[in-house]
């Protein structure tokens, strides 16, 4: 293993502040300069009574230099770590915090899970090591749940950032390692302690010198270590490269700078945010979303009460969590992915920060499934959290009918985790995140075969065909799954696997919506239902359905048939235009009888 | 009889010309109005101008190479032919699919690119390979003529096959287009397997398809294009400027039409390297800024950094993802929405943005007083004096300061409180500032620092913002060579003949088939040489480059790792893992032990020797007097915050050897150089103008 970090690498790009091209002064107050100029601005900023008044053009200058550097975090990390799901899914996040762990900026083009979440694992960090013992080079890591974001998986890792001899930020990286021992890919655990390695905050580093006993720890605990180290690393050097630039950006602008921009930003996106609310008429909204759950049907019930220009979700008589299966979801999980669908429909332009949802209050009873308490088993929590979204939809319906999409087939997420062995009996794991359709909005139709709320992606079938002895002999739209409407919901999708593996294998299940499909809007009708099950095989089981949240074995040569929901419809299917629903018919999309008995294509023909 | 080598570059608005005498070292750049209804036209006409104007004969042309913006213009516009696409039976869907994965987080209305083909044209038939190559499942020919009526019933003009694992055993698809062949001789078949061997149904599929989709017009078009060049008496050869920075011959380009997607783009990226190398700069960072966009290309040691993928025709403009992916070499090039056109506006919170919406040229920015009502960078630009209203296109178009004035205060400076002149400053910094970003972006995405690079400005936009984007970057020498509106012309003289082949071949790079990839390199090596020689280059001459897309056992992606040449075998197992390693260390800082590598696909680039083309403009093209300073006016220098007299120079009446102190301007035709306050420039042998800064 390479402990080095590497230099070059972490000056990549970045722009070596040289007293020449930077000794700049801006006219007319909007002045970039040296620390020692640093005095000077910080009168210009200061001397307007509210700190809001910086200049719109600094501003922009500004905050885009800060944003650069968390992207240039994300780059590093993503060109240097192996899990696919930090890859291809950007299960990652890079974040720039104060010394207090508040948050200054987040890179873009991060799936929201986790919104929030770093600077509560931070201010966590804090408690167990004071400001006062943090030094240059220390790496901070945990992979609790509580703390962080709601599953082992995903590990919160934080450096501090030191300015001549002073702690005055921290840089922070979240991302998926691709193993933590355990029964991790599936979703009928008990409690966490099943969940694979849990590592309470810990430092991986103290002053630059690795942890050695925390990452024999880990390589011990972990089925193929070098990926998951590589990745650990990965993060190391991401933090790295935020923090060295976040230094060059303080010694250009001062300390004082960063904080001010960064809450110069919020306010200005709290204002937005608050001006987006205003607009909407005040009084309680709900809706509930009912789930399969893991052996016992689950309720989201949502409550949105608008007041001025603040809003409250509660969800008050929610489903209590549960005792059996991961579907448990850690508060931290709950608000991030309450927020996102609030901000996509309320304010989807302004740039991603903390600002946005200041005028949002969650609230999710402790023990609730959307709240769920210490050890319960939550590795699975998508299953439920991504589901928030359809519950706050639903409830924004009836008063942005406009703006809000029906219920998606591809929510939530439909995870296939396949493992054994290949033809010459060496070992493979293969992970398939399966998209359904999205929900039809009042304009447009669903789009196809696509993930939301998360944006994970399956990859290449040939590239999945050769690491692994599956073949696939249908990946394909699913005709009808697309809930009817006067707009259609997109089509889910319909995958057939042989396992040609000379040994029996194993397949984990974990996914939703076959008792409860994606609901449609406004008269448009559900989407198909998702599904599992055993087709045409030699070995005759009893049972041709597959576990919905579980493992399986399979059969050397066994074939099964995985099938993703589709999105559901908006307005009623014999509002949709007629040359639509002929043109749906000629591509397939929908079959003849469909067209015929739920567009009522021929008396409208005739009529 | 003199040999004048033509290069085209037919783009959006105009047709460029640039005539070399590579024996007097003649020298001549021409435009004319493209002409999009019958391009052959515009270049036919323009042809005989350029002969005229330079003194020459149409029939004293050796050699004409075109690059062109047709086929991406096929593509952004939806204007190809009707194409049937063939897939494997379940894998309907590959095509409308994509990625899945969603381009913007928050967008809930935003969707993928139409596919090329609708659904009911994705046809598909019984049959399959596995990934190394064996057949599952026999090809079932007889259900290809139900297929063919339902093509024929909705006009199919062209075919496209893709199957599953073609790359590995392309037999079924052959197999189909023989079939075609004799029932179906009036379609033209692309087939997946020769278009983009390469692994990923996805982006193979998508390649294929795009092939399909351009090669009927494009046939036409070059069928008309040399036949009207003919007729001028016209007996040299046809080059086409490949997207890859190499040119082959008509025939070849004609045989993969989509590989010529990025052509104009990538030979203005060749001639920044040339120019570099001509000066010594072998670290550049080439910066074509136009009228709605900017492009920049890392160049490496002499050489602009390539890609194998690339997204055309996006949706949304400029994000990634909304387009259509085209699986073919190319240099690598990052795009921005940043022109002279961009427009300014204040945002949701306050900010002041500058583009990507731009204001076109049509009605164009305020200051052209065609109806454009937005504030855009050359509106911002004329205010701040950097450009002059009376020499705009060296005089044929005046600008108007009042309107660009009047845009800024209304959209800009009143709502956000401050005066005009900041407002307009606060643009050029704003889009320099972006353009900055990106190439840092860009540079740590390919692990490349590029604090020693030299900025290649030019475009019509390039030269004006190229000091304030030098200075943001750190880098302290600019590059502005003379004619920077006719760069990519000059790149087309300067890039060699040169072919590229690609072919995916999954395994472990210790139990790798090494007769299998010595074949594979035979084949394609062998195809190149032919092409090649055939443009009359000495076999000997011709420099093959291997590598091999290579990765740990596990990972999801892949790096290009060089392969020797020559006969391939189990003893190369050492070298070619440490070439991995060394690789894979420059690019991440760091090697894994212990995780076995696999190679996925093999790639192989021939190319002659750079032609040594020595492109000098001569003194002739100098028409004033030696350092004859135009006159003064006043300039807005962001570092004093107020507006300074300074020197106007006449880049035509600056010989070499001849030195501006900034602040100054040099103005020629198509472009104005903005020599900022700590800059200094030196004119070199080749009216290159060089700026020091710092």
């Amino acid at each position: 293993m390479v402990w080095a970090f590497n230099e070059n690498l972490a000056s990549v790009g970045t722009r070596q502040p040289s007293a020449r091209i930077c000794r700049v002064t801006h006219a007319g107050g909007h002045r970039i300069g040296f620390r020692k100029h640093a005095r000077r601005l910080e009168s210009e900023f200061t001397s307007t009574r509210r700190k809001t008044e910086f200049n719109p053009v600094t501003l922009e200058i500004l905050w885009n230099r800060l944003i650069s550097i968390a992207d240039q975090s994300a780059t590093t990390l993503v060109r240097t770590s192996f899990s696919t799901v930090v890859r291809e899914s950007n299960d990652y996040a890079c974040v720039l915090m104060d010394r207090n762990g508040d948050t200054l900026a987040e890179n873009s083009g991060s799936i929201p899970s986790f919104v929030g979440t770093m600077s509560r694992t931070v201010k966590h960090f804090l408690r167990r090591f004071p400001p006062e013992t943090w030094r240059p080079g220390d790496v901070v890591i945990t992979n609790d749940p509580w703390m962080g974001t709601g599953h082992r998986p995903d590990f919160s890792m934080a450096t501090p950032v030191f300015l001549d001899g002073e702690l005055v930020a921290f840089t922070g990286i979240i991302a998926h390692a691709s193993d933590v021992g355990g029964s991790i890919f599936s979703a009928d655990n008990r409690s966490v302690f099943e969940e694979g390695l849990g590592v309470p905050p810990m430092k991986l580093f103290s002053e630059g010198t690795p942890n050695e006993n925390l990452f024999e720890m880990i390589r011990y605990n972990v089925r193929v270590p070098e990926p998951v180290i590589g990745d650990f690393m990965a993060m190391v050097v991401g933090c790295e490269v935020a923090g060295r630039q976040l230094v060059s950006f303080m010694e250009e602008y001062g300390v004082e700078m960063l904080e001010t921009l960064s809450q110069n930003i919020q306010s200005r996106a709290d204002e937005v945010m608050r001006r987006a609310i205003l607009k909407i008429p005040d009084g309680t909204f709900s809706h509930t979303v009912f789930l399969d759950g893991f052996d016992h049907p689950i309720e989201i019930a949502c409550a949105i009460t608008i007041d001025g220009d603040e809003l409250e979700v509660d969800f008050e008589g929610t489903s209590e969590q549960v005792d059996q299966g991961g579907v448990n979801v850690v508060y931290a999980y709950t608000w991030a992915f309450t927020t996102y669908p609030l901000k996509c429909v309320l304010d989807p332009l302004t740039y991603r920060n903390e600002g946005s949802y200041r005028p949002f209050n969650i609230k999710a009873p402790e023990g609730s499934i959307l709240n769920a308490t210490y050890p319960r088993a939550v590795s699975s929590r998508h299953l439920t959290g991504h589901c928030i979204t359809a519950a706050v939809f639903g409830a924004l319906a009836p008063i942005l009918p406009d703006t809000v999409i029906a219920d998606s087939g591809s929510t939530p997420q439909y995870i296939s985790f396949f493992s054994g062995v290949d033809g010459s009996m060496r070992p493979f794991s293969l992970m398939q995140f399966l998209s359904g359709g999205m929900g039809a909005s009042s304009s447009e139709d669903g789009v196809h075969c696509c993930p939301f709320p998360t944006n994970s992606i399956p990859g290449s079938v040939e590239v999945s065909e050769s690491v692994s002895p599956l073949v696939f002999w249908k990946k394909e739209l699913l005709p009808d799954s697309g809930g009817a409407g006067r707009y259609r919901g997109g089509c889910g999708q319909d995958i057939v696997i042989e396992v040609k593996s000379p040994r029996r294998s194993e397949l984990s299940v974990m996914s939703e919506r076959w008792d409860f499909p994606a609901e449609g809007l406004s008269g448009g009708q559900a989407g198909g239902r998702a599904g599992a099950e055993r087709t045409t095989t030699g070995v005759a089981p009893d049972d041709a359905m597959l576990p919905e949240k579980g493992r399986t074995a399979l059969e050397p040569g066994e074939v099964i048939r995985l099938v993703t929901g589709g999105g559901g419809g908006y307005g009623k299917p014999e509002e949709r235009d007629l040359d639509q629903v002929v043109e749906d018919l000629r591509n397939g999309y929908i079959s003849e009888v469909a067209a015929r008995e739920v567009y009522g294509l021929d008396q409208r023909d005739s009529g | 009889m003199p040999d004048v080598r033509l290069g085209v570059d037919v783009g959006g608005t105009f047709t460029d010309f640039v005539a070399f005498n590579p024996e007097t070292g003649s020298f001549s750049v021409g435009k004319t109005l493209t002409t999009p209804h019958d391009l052959a036209l515009g270049i036919i006409q323009g042809t005989r101008e350029a002969a005229e104007r330079s003194g020459f004969a149409v029939k004293d042309i050796s050699q004409v190479t075109y690059g062109t913006t047709h086929v991406a213009n096929l593509m952004l516009e939806r204007k190809g032919v009707r194409v049937g696409l063939i897939a494997t039976e379940g894998f309907r869907d590959v095509l409308e699919t994509g990625t899945e994965q969603r381009y913007d987080m928050y967008d809930l209305t935003a969707r993928r690119a139409e596919p090329l083909v609708p659904r009911n044209l994705r046809r598909t038939i019984s049959e399959r390979m596995s990934w190394d190559g064996k057949v599952l499942l026999p090809l079932d020919l007889a259900s290809l003529d139900p297929i063919l009526a339902t093509f024929a019933e909705y006009g199919v003009e062209t075919i496209a096959v893709a199957l599953m694992h073609s790359y590995r055993n392309p037999s079924h698809e052959r197999t189909i287009r023989k079939y075609l062949r004799n029932r179906y001789p009036e379609y033209s078949v692309s087939l997946s397997s020769e278009v983009a061997p390469e692994v990923r149904e996805y982006p193979r599929t998508s390649t294929t398809v795009a092939n399909a989709y351009v090669d009927p017009p494009l046939r036409k078009h070059l069928t008309e294009m040399a036949s009207g060049l003919k007729s001028l008496g016209f007996g040299g050869v046809i080059y086409m400027m490949l997207s890859e920075g190499g040119i082959t011959t008509l025939e070849a380009a004609r045989s993969f039409p989509v590989r010529l997607v990025e052509s104009g783009p990538a030979a203005g990226a060749m001639a920044a390297a040339y120019y570099g190398e001509a000066i010594g700069h072998r670290e550049l960072l080439s910066f074509d800024m136009g009228g709605t966009t900017a492009k920049l290309c890392l160049i490496n040691g002499g050489k602009p950094s390539r890609t194998t993928e690339i997204e055309v025709a996006r949706e949304h403009r400029f994000k990634k993802g909304s387009g259509l992916i085209l699986k073919v070499p190319a240099i690598d090039m990052i795009e921005i929405g940043a022109g002279g056109g961009s427009i300014a506006y204040v945002d949701s919170l306050g900010l002041m943005k500058v583009g990507p919406q731009s204001a076109g040229a049509d009605p164009g920015p305020a200051c052209y007083g065609l109806g454009g009502f937005e504030p855009t960078v050359s509106d911002a630009d004329l205010v701040l004096g950097l450009l002059n209203p009376g020499y705009f296109l060296g005089g044929q178009m005046a600008l108007d300061p009042d309107s660009a004035s009047r845009a800024i205060e209304d959209r800009l400076a009143r709502p956000m409180g401050m005066s005009v002149i900041r407002a307009a400053q606060g643009i050029h910094e704003v889009v320099n500032e972006n353009m900055a970003t990106a190439a840092r972006m860009h540079a740590a995405e390919q692990g490349l620092d590029i604090r020693a690079s030299a900025l290649v400005a030019f475009g019509g936009a390039g030269p004006i913002h190229s000091y304030g984007v030098a200075k943001l970057l750190g880098l302290n020498r600019v590059i502005c060579p003379l004619g920077a509106g006719v760069m990519s012309s000059i790149g087309m003289l300067v890039a060699p003949k040169s072919f590229a082949s690609v072919q995916s071949y999954i395994s472990q790079l210790d139990s790798v088939d090494w007769d299998h990839v010595n074949g594979i390199f035979k084949t394609m090596e062998s195809a190149a040489m032919e092409l090649i020689t055939a443009a009359g280059v000495e076999a000997a001459d011709i420099k093959i480059e291997r590598s091999a897309d290579m990765r740990y056992v596990g990972q999801g992606f892949e790096i290009v790792v060089p392969v020797p040449n020559g006969e391939l075998g189990p003893e190369l197992l050492e070298t070619l893992e440490a070439a991995f390693s060394s690789t894979y260390q420059s690019l991440f800082g760091r090697i894994l032990s212990d995780v076995p590598v696999e190679t996925i696909t093999w790639r192989m680039s021939a190319s002659e020797p750079p032609p040594r083309t020595d492109i000098r403009f001569l003194k002739s093209e100098l028409t004033t007097q030696t350092g004859e300073v135009k006159g003064e006016r006043p300039l807005f220098l962001i570092e004093e915050g107020r507006f300074v007299d300074c020197p106007v120079f006449d880049r035509y009446g600056l010989e070499p050897g001849a030195t501006v102190d900034g602040p100054a301007i040099v103005e020629e035709r198509e472009s104005t150089v903005f020599v900022g306050p700590e800059a200094r420039c030196t004119i070199d042998e080749r009216l290159n103008l060089v700026m020091s800064l710092g």
